[in-house]
């Protein structure tokens, strides 16, 4: 019978489970531990407690996108955790091709950016700039799905916020792959973003995941 | 037309401040589907007119970058 189901998941009694600043004080080599302040598994080597995944993506939200929405807020995606993020747009439908914009924040002004795109159709090359516009490029919407990948550096320090991101077009069109990179010019230190399309669609389903890079 | 909007799990009807951010990026986004379009015309022309010249489609493209 499992330690768990004697003391009961209400049980003051929780071995293995503490925060990073009241690890046990006499731990023995190969001890495990959870911490509830920073949700990482650590272990005692002997000497030291390291962290069993002490680096790497940690999954900071999942927010699942609604009906027929025309934009998506996620808050409390960005602390002082974590320098740099990654944000996975996925799944889901349009109800019409569109790009997907990032916003931070409620910041509506001061992003500079440069993307550029191939097209499926043709071996050409297209370069746009956004210059002082309202959000960034992400990525693609189409009917069929909804797709961008982009790294953001800083959101939530004083400071500016640098972005470097992907996505491609899930439809045939004059606009296929993209990678796009830029600035947001401003100190704001943001906690939130908002997914858009940039035209008169809205989006039903899919995936908005943030992740960490934890160092 | 009801804007609806998302934050976090919760969608609701968009507020008039978030109705007119939510124009304010189609406003650009016309904006520059426009300027994209203005330029795949002028390079269209500038392409016609370098046929008009003698050039061949190979050097054409040798040119203006397509391929």
């Amino acid at each position: 019978m499992p330690f768990s189901s004697v003391l009961g998941a209400s049980s003051v009694i929780r071995p293995g489970v503490c925060t990073s600043t009241t690890r046990p004080s006499v731990p023995y080599e190969g001890q495990l531990i959870y911490e509830t302040d920073t949700d990482m598994v650590a272990a005692y080597n002997g000497s030291a407690w390291f962290y069993t995944h002490s680096s790497g993506l940690v999954l900071i939200s999942s927010t699942t996108i609604g009906s027929a929405v025309s934009s998506v807020t996620v808050s409390g995606a960005f602390s002082s955790t974590y320098e740099n993020y990654r944000i996975i747009v996925s799944g889901g439908v349009a109800s019409g091709s569109v790009n997907v914009k990032l916003q931070l924040g409620s910041t509506t002004t001061g992003y500079y950016a440069f993307r550029i795109y191939g097209q499926y159709n043709a071996a050409t090359v297209t370069g746009e700039q956004t210059n002082n516009g309202a959000n960034f490029y992400m990525g693609f919407a189409s009917t069929n799905t909804i797709f961008g990948i982009m790294d953001v550096s800083g959101p939530n320090a004083a400071k500016r916020t640098t972005v470097f991101g992907y996505g491609a077009v899930p439809a045939l069109s004059s606009l296929g792959p993209q990678i796009v990179g830029g600035f947001e010019d401003s100190a704001t230190q943001h906690t939130a973003f908002t997914i858009l399309p940039d035209s008169n669609q809205t989006f039903t389903g899919g995936t908005i995941r943030v992740y960490g890079y934890k160092n | 037309m009801t804007y609806k909007v998302q934050i976090d799990d919760e969608v609701r009807d968009a507020t008039p401040e978030e109705e007119a951010r939510i124009l304010a990026a189609q406003a650009e986004a016309v904006a520059q589907e426009e300027a994209r379009q203005a330029a795949i015309a002028a390079k269209e022309s500038a392409k016609a007119k370098l046929a008009a010249l003698g050039l061949t489609e190979e050097e054409i493209n040798a040119i203006i970058g397509g391929v």
